[in-house]
Order: C-alpha cells, then structure tokens, then sequence
C-alpha cells in the first residue's frame, strides 16, 4: 500500500500538475490528476491562490481554468530539490 | 599519563589543518541545504538533519582551532624556550577542543542514526544521547580510542542504513551517499590502526576528504538539476 502524502506533496502534485500542462489546467483535469475529492482539492485551490502560488483564470473559449504563479514556479523547483535531499539521505 | 598534544604525526601537522577546511566547506553547504529544506518545510526532520552537519561543521572547526593554538604554540616555545609553562595552557586547550569534537560528532552521528533509521521514540533518543555523553566523557579521561569505537560503530550502522537506501532507489545520489559513508567507516578504522601505526591518520584524513567531496558532489548534482 502507498504511503499517505504530506501536505506539501499534494501541493507539489497540483502545482506539477498545472505546470505539466503549460502553465494552465481545466478544474476537471487538475480534480483528475491531484487525486484528491472535490472538497479536499478545493480547500487546497483556495489556500494556494490565497498564498501566491496558482490564481483562477479563462481560456480563449471563456472556460475556466487554473494557472501557476512565477512563486508557484519557484516552489515547484526549491520542492525538487528538497526531495532530490530526502531520497539521497533516505530522510 | 603523557598527553599527546596533537592528533596526527608531525610531518603531517598543517596539512590536517588544510584537509580539514574542504571538510568543513562541504558540511557548511550541507547544513546550509538542510536549513533551506526546513525552512521551506517546516518539518522536524531537515532541522535535525541540518543540525547534525552543524554539528559536524563545529567539530571539525574546534579540531582544527586547538590544532592550530596547540602548533603556534609549540613553535612559540621552540623560539622561546623561557615560555615553558605554556604547556599548562597548551593541555587545557587541547583537551577542551577534544572534547568539544567528542561530543559534537558523537551527536551529530546520533542525529543521524535516528533519522536513517527513523528513531522517533523520544524516550530512546534520550537514552542514547546519555550513552553520548558518557561515552564522551570516558573518552576525554581516558584513551580516544573509546570515541573512535562508539564513533564506528554509529557510522557503521548510518553507513548500512545508507545502503539499504541505495538498493531500495538505486539512483547516482544515494550511490554517492552510501559511498560516503562507507569511506567515513574506514576514516575511522584508519584512527584506530593509527594508535599502532600513526602514518594512518594520513590515510584518515584522505578517506574523509574524499567521503566529503563526494557528498558535496552528491549535492551540486542535486542542486544544479
């Protein structure tokens, strides 16, 4: 069985997620990668809005969508090596 | 019982001290890494994880420090040979420098004992940190030999839970990691051949050298991805 995520994984997971998909990702396909139910990714989605990481946006079609931040960016890339330093030392 | 002031033979003296400032580079950039993880995180164990080389940094700086004082000051009464109760000081010196490096690599291995091998009981980290501490204190009173001991035995033990690591992710960092280790456990079986044969500290100083060049190594490559 896989181990449960931190708080910080699932937030690398959706800001990896958006990233993957050039920057802007459809609610449905984030819902679909983050893995997480429809309560739990909204929570999440308001709380990395709220710190700087992702805003709310619209394609041309006037779809809704999320998109990363230049921060959002920043985390992502300080996240992977953080984790590059937990699977070298086994932390 | 005669004091030895110093930790390596005397044709060596000097380039331990160089030997010495590669080591302490690389532990700085460790800890410095291990603070930005918890900074970023917030979870306990980069901050013990950072504190270990931090640890590690402060031992290697007083070795280096008292081996310094200690050699100024023997050429100081090699040129003065009226300055003789200098030998007091130089004692006390070394022998609170020893101890400082005793006890901050003996917790600094401690530390990392208990993350490798994810030690969370509190209880038994505070049980082990008292065996540091007398294991210390019998080293600083009687023969280093005892630090070494404990030093391999809690080195041998990283080193293996390192190679389980590298096994279980087979990736080029925790290769570099184990390799690491693996050379500080022979750093510290040279220490102890050194008590019957002291041109092996060379050999002790080489293998952790070459063990902190590949962590550093092992962190560039990590950090320049």
């Amino acid at each position: 069985m896989s181990e449960r995520r931190s708080h910080l994984e699932i937030v690398f997971d959706i800001l990896k997620a958006i990233q993957d998909k050039g920057g802007k990702i459809k609610p449905t396909h984030l819902l679909y990668k983050s893995n997480l139910s429809h309560k739990r990714m909204k929570g999440y989605v308001e709380d990395l809005q709220k710190k700087g990481l992702m805003f709310a946006d619209v394609n041309e079609d006037e779809k809704s969508m999320y998109a990363i931040t230049d921060q959002g960016l920043k985390f992502l890339e300080e996240y992977r090596k953080v984790k590059e330093l937990t699977e070298a030392f086994g932390l | 019982m005669a004091l030895t002031l110093v930790y390596s033979p005397l044709w060596f003296h000097g380039i331990d001290i160089i030997l010495e400032v590669f080591s302490i580079l690389a532990a700085v950039l460790i800890t410095i890494v291990g603070y930005k993880a918890y900074k970023l995180t917030k979870e306990s164990r980069y901050f013990y994880f950072s504190l270990a080389f931090l640890f590690i940094t402060l031992s290697f700086l007083a070795r280096a420090l008292t081996t310094g004082a200690v050699l100024f000051q023997v050429s100081a009464v090699a040129a003065d040979p009226g300055m003789g109760a200098s030998l007091s000081v130089l004692e006390s010196i070394f022998s609170m420098g020893r101890f400082a490096y005793f006890i901050l690599v003996l917790f600094a291995y401690l530390i990392l004992l208990a993350l490798s091998m994810r030690i969370v009981s509190k209880r038994m980290i505070f049980l082990l940190s008292i065996f540091m501490i007398v294991f210390a204190a019998s080293a600083f009173s009687a023969s280093a030999l005892v630090f070494y001991l404990v030093s391999l035995i809690l080195l041998f033990f990283i080193a293996w839970q390192y190679r389980d690591n590298y096994f279980k992710k087979r990736t080029p960092a925790t290769l570099l990691t184990f390799i690491a280790f693996a050379l500080m456990v022979l750093e510290f079986i040279m220490f102890i051949a050194a008590g019957w044969s002291p041109p092996l500290v060379a050999a002790a100083y080489f293998f952790r050298l070459v063990a902190y060049v590949l962590l550093l190594v092992m962190i560039v490559r990590c950090y320049t991805k």
